[in-house]
């Protein structure tokens, strides 16, 4: 190995070595707040539960145990839908975990007139199974075999129709599942929920004539956003404008 | 081979042995009643086997026997094969009286084998009793010879309310019956059951062919100690032809001429009776006498059907039991059910020919009721002389409680059952977690990443080289032309490494000779010229074709001048010149494969 070499190899590990200790530290920090938030909620200081769960995110963490627990904190605090909100962020980490679902639906049960979306997109089944980063590696996962067996049986010599055939079953596979990310990501990018009883009006203005009137924890869509308005959709299709501070994006 | 003759002849013997195990033979007569001078038929059948020589009757005194011939009878009946082979004879009275056909030996494939004597009334000629065949009304002793009433048991040994099969039977010979009427029995001491539709067969009796019709029914003995069935009694009409002798004033067309012609029946009321029988009636023992007897005296089985097994309180179950078997149906008592816990409707019993059923509906008032209790049924076996008892169950059941607003409510009692109610639960959020899991950042996606979409690509493109590199080498396969031409690139490329070494100002013949024939066989492989030398002409118009660079072109010109002048005239050249032209050949090389493609 020649010096110049042994230098680059150097400093690489140097660099790698530093990465993953300050990752770690930063980790480390995040788990030790976790915990006092979970003292806090086990004490039955929700609100000094909420406010460590918020710091761990602030600082770019996140997990679908921190968000759990997070929307507990807020039921607990008697904020319905900020815990809603945080729900629905720990189902699309978490979709199979019973806890959360169970959480969900009884907070939901809380919400004035709660009428639950649906989505009738074929694309929509494999989210209330998967999340969209287990989707996007399944896809992909999917995708590179579906091509490593094609050339893997051009040159095995296998019977180039059933080839064909298999191949082309798993790319369309594969291609669904990467549409149902793709699904789940568009549709994530509009979720949101009320976090206040407000009212929805026919333009972005405190003086425009009032719509219809949404109760907190409604889950609503963004359609569009003008200066510190939002325009929502409800599930029956209505549309009106709340102030954005009002609604928290999922 | 010894073994397979010893097999066959073992066999043999078995088979003769069955065979002769068996054989039966029997004489019959058509009537043993007649007349002197009118024939009746005399036949011995032998069962079971065939090829019987017609054996030789002894000397009957006062009969004239002619031989007939003999019939061969093969029958399959249930895929049970019989064979039976007669010999018929034609026997003629000479004389009246009283006589006996004697016992007749058969030789059957060695074994002799006897007859029975058969009794024979011989009248004379012109007084023989008329039957309905022959005209004319019988007389009253003919009647009693040809019509008989016997009744009878299986046993004469019987227990109180046991189904004992009675068999009543008509033998008819030679008459015409019709209007029979069922049996009479009157009972005393026992029950009877009425009897059922007769069954007609033909049986014979002392020698004699007799149409036989039997009726059957069960008795029951209601007491102990000795029971005498009376005679049994059965009525019917005789039938015989209304003959009317011709009056001999009367002249040729009488009314007996034309009765002649139209032959007309009359009927006869007779009675045919039986004699009596005995029966000797046995008490139940009391010795082991279940409890819970059902007065069940025969052979019986029991099944008892739960269902639905799965059900919820409130909800009815019903049991079904059917008991079967041969024995005094009506009179045996059905298990009771005792099922604490459930509310029991009444049975409903069915008592079919030999069957009897019982269906009952229970509703389990608590989720507590899970189980019906065991079936039990107690009878007694005249076989075995012993009372058996047969048991079934218990039956489990899953009992749920009823749904909201679906209890069950008790139809029927003084006071409301109490049926337990649905627990009712808290609600309330699940507990926080106590473990983070893998915390993720928010700048840690891999899909924000551009490695993650590199690494994609190095993927797609690591696929799309294999993919060519595949297409290229069936290409070289199935393509010889394209074979041949990729061929000639790598071959000049060796080829001008050869000559790399000769690049030697003493070796100029042999670097020459390597370098032209090198790029020779190159241009005819590469541009498809004839095979040999090629010629500079044919080159050059090739090389123009492809738009190779004209000083390209005048290079090789050049090289193959060269090569020429070292080849024939031996002249020197220097070492650059070789380096020259070396450089210049792979420059051409170059050019060609850039413009064939």
């Amino acid at each position: 190995m020649t010096r110049s070499s042994r230098i680059i190899l150097f400093v690489v590990l140097f660099f790698a070595v530093s990465a993953s200790l300050a990752r770690a530290f930063d980790v480390k920090e995040a788990k030790s707040v976790f915990q006092k938030a979970v003292q806090a909620y086990h004490d039955g200081r929700y609100d000094e539960a909420v406010v460590l769960n918020e710091q761990v995110i602030a600082n770019g963490f996140y997990s679908s145990a921190l968000y759990y627990n997070l929307g507990n904190a807020y039921f607990k605090s008697r904020h319905s839908g900020k815990a809603i909100a945080n729900y629905l962020r720990a189902r699309r980490l978490a979709p199979r975990d019973s806890d959360l679902r169970a959480n969900l639906q009884f907070a939901r049960t809380v919400v004035e007139n709660f009428v639950p979306w649906k989505d009738a997109s074929p694309f929509a089944l494999p989210g209330k199974f998967l999340s969209a980063d287990e989707l996007k590696w399944l896809s992909f996962f999917f995708l590179a075999f579906t091509g490593t067996f094609f050339i893997a049986a051009l040159y095995a010599g296998l019977r180039r129709k059933r080839t064909v055939l298999f191949t082309g079953l798993l790319g369309l596979f594969s291609v669904y599942l990467a549409g149902a990310c793709v699904f789940q990501i568009l549709q994530r990018s509009g979720e949101a929920v009320c976090v206040a009883r407000v009212d929805a009006r026919f333009e972005p203005s405190q003086e425009a004539t009032i719509y219809f009137k949404i109760p907190e924890g409604t889950e609503v869509k963004i359609l569009r956003y003008k200066d510190l308005w939002c325009k929502i959709e409800r599930c029956d299709g209505k549309m009106g404008w709340v102030p954005a501070a009002s609604i928290e994006r999922i | 081979m010894r073994k397979f003759i010893f097999g066959i002849i073992l066999a043999a013997v078995f088979t003769s042995a069955a065979i002769a195990a068996d054989v039966s033979v029997k004489a019959v007569v058509d009537d043993n009643h007649g007349s002197v001078g009118t024939g009746f038929s005399y036949s011995i059948t032998v069962n079971g086997a065939q090829d019987v020589a017609a054996p030789t009757l002894p000397p009957m005194d006062g009969f004239d026997v002619h031989y007939i011939g003999p019939a061969t009878r093969v029958s399959v009946i249930n895929n049970a094969y019989s064979i039976e082979q007669s010999f018929n004879y034609s026997i003629v009275p000479l004389k009246e009286g009283h006589f006996v056909i004697p016992p007749v030996t058969v030789d059957v494939k060695g074994q002799p084998l006897q007859t029975e004597p058969i009794p024979v009334d011989i009248v004379a000629s012109g007084a023989r009793p008329a039957a309905a065949s022959s005209g004319g009304e019988p007389v009253k002793e003919d009647i009693e010879g040809r019509l008989k009433l016997l009744m009878g048991t299986a046993s004469n040994k019987v227990y109180v309310g046991q189904a004992v099969p009675l068999s009543v039977r008509l033998y008819v010979n030679q008459l015409a019956l019709q209007d029979l009427s069922f049996p009479q029995v009157s009972a005393d001491g026992f029950q009877v059951d009425p009897f059922t539709e007769p069954k007609q067969f033909q049986d014979t009796l002392q020698g004699v062919n007799w149409q036989v019709v039997e009726f059957s029914t069960f008795l029951y003995p209601s007491r102990a100690g000795e029971i005498v069935v009376p005679s049994a009694l059965v009525r019917g009409s005789l039938l015989f032809k209304a003959s009317q002798p011709r009056d001999p004033a009367g002249g040729f067309f009488d009314e007996g001429f034309l009765s002649s012609f139209f032959t007309s029946y009359q009927k006869r009321a007779v009675t045919v009776t039986s004699v009596p029988l005995k029966l000797e009636a046995l008490p139940l023992p009391e010795e082991g006498k279940p409890a819970d007897f059902s007065s069940g005296v025969g052979q019986f089985d029991l099944s008892v059907e739960v269902g639905p097994l799965k059900l919820k309180a409130g909800d009815p179950v019903t049991v079904r039991m059917a008991l079967m078997g041969a024995g005094n149906m009506k009179v045996v008592r059905m298990p009771v059910l005792q099922a604490p816990g459930f509310k029991s409707y009444d049975p409903q019993i069915k008592d079919d020919a030999g069957r009897k059923t019982l269906e009952q509906v229970m509703i389990p008032t608590d989720v507590n009721s899970r189980q019906i209790p065991a079936v039990r049924f107690s009878y007694f076996d005249p076989k075995a002389g012993a009372y058996r008892t047969i048991e079934r169950g218990p039956f489990l059941l899953e009992v749920a409680p009823p749904a909201s607003g679906e209890e069950f409510q008790a139809v029927g009692f003084a006071q409301p059952l109490s049926v337990s109610s649905p627990e009712k639960l808290g609600r309330d959020i699940i507990f926080i977690k106590d473990d983070p899991g893998s915390f993720k950042r928010r700048s840690g996606h891999m899909a924000r990443h551009a490695l993650f979409y590199v690494a994609f690509a190095v993927f797609v493109q690591v696929w799309a080289a294999f993919l060519a590199f595949y297409i290229y080498r069936q290409r070289l396969l199935k393509d010889p032309r394209f074979a041949r031409q990729r061929g000639a690139a790598r071959e000049v490329y060796k080829v001008f490494d050869e000559a790399k070494k000769h690049v030697d100002p003493a070796a100029v013949k042999a670097f020459y000779d390597t370098l032209e024939n090198g790029l020779n066989e190159y241009f005819v492989r590469r541009l498809e010229l004839p095979p040999g030398r090629a010629e500079f002409v044919s080159l050059e118009a090739s090389l123009k074709a492809l738009k190779v660079d004209e000083k390209l072109i005048a290079a090789v010109e050049d090289i193959y001048a060269a090569a020429e002048r070292a080849r024939f005239a031996g002249l020197s050249v220097a070492e650059v010149d070789m380096r020259t032209h070396l450089a210049d050949a792979e420059d051409i090389v170059r050019a060609v494969e850039r413009r064939a493609k």
